[in-house]
């Protein structure tokens, strides 16, 4: 089964019993954020809010379950949603090493053209744009695909970078240098004093979400690859108002420019970090010049900064279940041995866990060293190198890993302080430390660390099973008290070791 | 407890109070965000008119602290177009500057007021009324139309003397 809406992947999600629909009127100014906010707590229902002004509401719609946070994100695939997470990761790696092309739809045959608003129509704020978090600068567009060209080829990068709405026809979007749509506008369009042509379309077709969300290389058709995610040609549709092509399955493309040496605040915003971040910062802005929609468009959003400790979000489970696999698919490409990277779960891309075939301390330090300059690696602080028979997604069985093997004298490597570029959205610097103003477009620097915790350079890997004088009653103790917390201890090396006896 | 405009501290001036000054806020209710002309106190007994103006600061700018204001102006959306008002002045920069009117009435009054002896002309008359009514109008206007042609005549004055080098 393909899924070719956002629509569609709802109405799988109800199938599966996975959605919550509520028909009486709900604000967007915190009530919607915060129905949402509840149900990532309780591992709940998605909820979509069904009467919200002029439009409707869908509130981390990809949300996983923090013990298998891609099974959502299967579901969109048309994947079967018990797949482990090795199948899960290998069917996804398959299916984008065989990009699809797009197919090009006429206007007619286009949803998103059903509503069509330009010139003096345009108005932004005809929509219910979530009021996330209390505190925040504005009201926000976080979940969506955000469409610009590059000026000297036919490359086109899809990504998301949140916008706060300003008012009918403006918004501030959050470009922080290094990433790949904004070198296009820093380094190209505003050295050449024009504006980026933009479109940010808005409910997309889950492969299309996702792809926004990888790290596809720079030149590389993101259509095809969502395509390849799809196993069918996208469809895309040219805009009203600017020469770019957009997924026309879209619940609402808004499209304009983002104009040169124009700032505009951006912030303060709850971040995926947890905190409420500050102060509001220059960012690029977007003008808008159409705005196409459905009928009765579907806006989705996230709350941020809920994918932390033991709740899952949109954000957080597309991080182990786009970026996971495709990230593994990168390194593999690039000639390292890996197994699999994974986002650690209760960090949503501030530390990352690979597994790895290939231990030798100078085979990890040129893979740190390869990903710490790779640009979609900008989020991420930490590494941890595990033995390829890690779990890297089992945080208990990485806790043990950096337990066992990681040496705090020798195998805690860091990078240096003052060279590696730093997104600056972390709270653990203040705004002096990340250059003041030059936070807004990421020149901010810290150290990029990792840890070694594979077992290579142990004085005996086996060490940790070799238990010549260990008490049975004791252990068989342990073994009841393990099954009785729910722990498969069929898998655990002591019990192997028990049966052997 | 917040107000009905919402502002940073990053956007206020040095010792604002009293001031006349021109401020972005976001409305509280709609959370829209435009720029006001405004004069803002701590005390609302010191403006004529106060509305709550709540004033955010801190590094994550999560401590509050209570202000008001007396709302001057409200920017209406309609920014000025700088690329058009620069289109504008190249085109009467080649073009006759009369300006062509037929009114009895405006005739009549500007040429009272010449004859009175408020003015020396009736063209002296038109020019510093129509002045006087686009700069309280039309600020913006007026400001970025000075700028642009402050920034026009210092490129002229360069490039002059680049030909006497």
């Amino acid at each position: 089964m393909t899924v070719d809406s956002l629509r569609e992947y709802l109405g799988a999600l109800e199938s599966c019993g996975d959605l919550h629909r509520i028909d009486e009127p709900v604000s967007w100014n915190l009530e919607a954020s915060a129905v949402t906010l509840l149900l990532n707590e309780a591992d709940g229902d998605v909820p979509l809010f069904e009467d919200v002004d002029t439009a409707r509401l869908v509130g981390d719609p990809y949300r996983g379950s923090q013990r298998r946070p891609w099974d959502r994100i299967a579901l969109g695939l048309g994947l079967p949603r018990d797949l482990s997470y090795e199948e899960y990761y290998e069917s996804v790696i398959d299916r984008l090493k065989d990009p699809i092309e797009p197919r090009i739809v006429s206007h007619d045959d286009a949803p998103c053209k059903r509503r069509i608003q330009t010139g003096e129509d345009v108005d932004l704020l005809d929509y219910p744009w979530p009021y996330i978090h209390a505190g925040d600068g504005g009201r926000y567009s976080n979940l969506h695909t955000l469409i610009a060209p590059d000026p000297d080829s036919e490359w086109v990068d899809w990504s998301y970078h949140r916008s706060m709405i300003h008012d009918s026809e403006t918004s501030s979007v959050l470009l922080l240098a290094g990433e790949q749509t904004p070198n296009l506008y820093y380094y190209k369009y505003e050295r050449r004093d024009e504006p980026m042509p933009v479109a940010i379309a808005v409910g997309v077709e889950p492969a299309v979400q996702y792809t926004s969300v990888m790290w596809i290389p720079t030149g590389r058709n993101e259509a095809e690859y969502a395509g390849g995610l799809k196993r069918e040609p996208v469809d895309l549709v040219p805009c009203e108002t600017n020469e770019l092509m957009v997924p026309a399955s879209a619940e609402l493309v808004i499209e304009g420019e983002i104009l040169p040496n124009e700032r505009r605040d951006e912030g303060p915003f709850g971040d995926y970090f947890g905190y409420m971040h500050g102060p509001r910062r220059s960012m690029p802005l977007f003008r808008v010049t159409g705005i196409t929609s459905r009928e009765d468009p579907i806006i989705p959003f996230c709350v941020e900064g809920t994918g932390v400790g033991e709740t899952e979000n949109a954000t957080s489970s597309m991080e182990v279940g786009c970026v996971g696999p495709d990230a593994t698919l990168g390194l593999r490409t690039a000639g390292f041995d890996v197994q699999c990277i994974a986002p650690w779960k209760s960090t949503p891309r501030t530390v990352y866990v690979i597994s790895t075939e290939t231990t030798d301390p100078s085979y990890l330090h040129d893979m740190a060293n390869f990903i710490f300059t790779t640009w979609g690696m900008l989020h991420v602080d930490f590494f941890v190198f595990v033995d390829a028979d890690v779990d890297p997604l089992d945080q208990r069985a990485v806790i043990e890993a950096l337990a066992l093997h990681a040496d705090p004298d020798a195998d805690f490597h860091q990078f240096g302080v003052e060279t590696m570029p730093k997104v600056p959205l972390n709270i653990y610097q203040t705004p002096t430390e990340k250059g003041d103003i030059q936070t807004g477009t990421s020149k901010a620097k810290t150290a990029k660390a990792y840890i070694d915790a594979t077992s290579a350079g142990d004085a005996d890997p086996d060490d940790r099973f070799r238990d010549d004088s260990a008490d049975i009653d004791r252990r068989y103790r342990a073994r009841r008290i393990l099954e009785r917390a729910g722990v498969e201890t069929g898998d655990l090396p002591f019990a192997e070791t028990e049966a052997d006896r | 407890m917040a107000g009905k405009y919402v502002t940073s501290e990053n956007n206020l001036p040095d010792d604002p109070e009293g001031e006349e000054i021109r401020l972005q806020v976001s409305d509280e209710e709609t959370k829209e965000i435009f720029d006001i002309k405004a004069r803002v106190d701590r005390d609302p007994e010191n403006l004529a008119d106060p509305e709550r103006l709540t004033v955010v600061k801190g590094p994550h700018e999560n401590i509050e602290e209570e202000w008001y204001l007396d709302v001057i102006e409200t920017d209406d959306g309609k920014q000025v177009d700088s690329a058009l008002l620069e289109a504008t002045m190249e085109d009467v920069n080649d073009q006759s500057t009369v300006i062509n009117t037929r009114s009895e009435e405006v005739k009549t009054l500007l040429q009272y007021l010449t004859e009175r002896g408020e003015f020396e002309s009736v063209s002296e008359a038109s020019r510093t009324i129509m002045l006087e009514y686009l700069s309280d109008a039309y600020p913006d206007l007026v400001s970025e139309y000075i700028d642009l042609k402050v920034e026009s005549e210092r490129s002229e004055l360069a490039s002059e003397l680049r030909e006497g080098e």
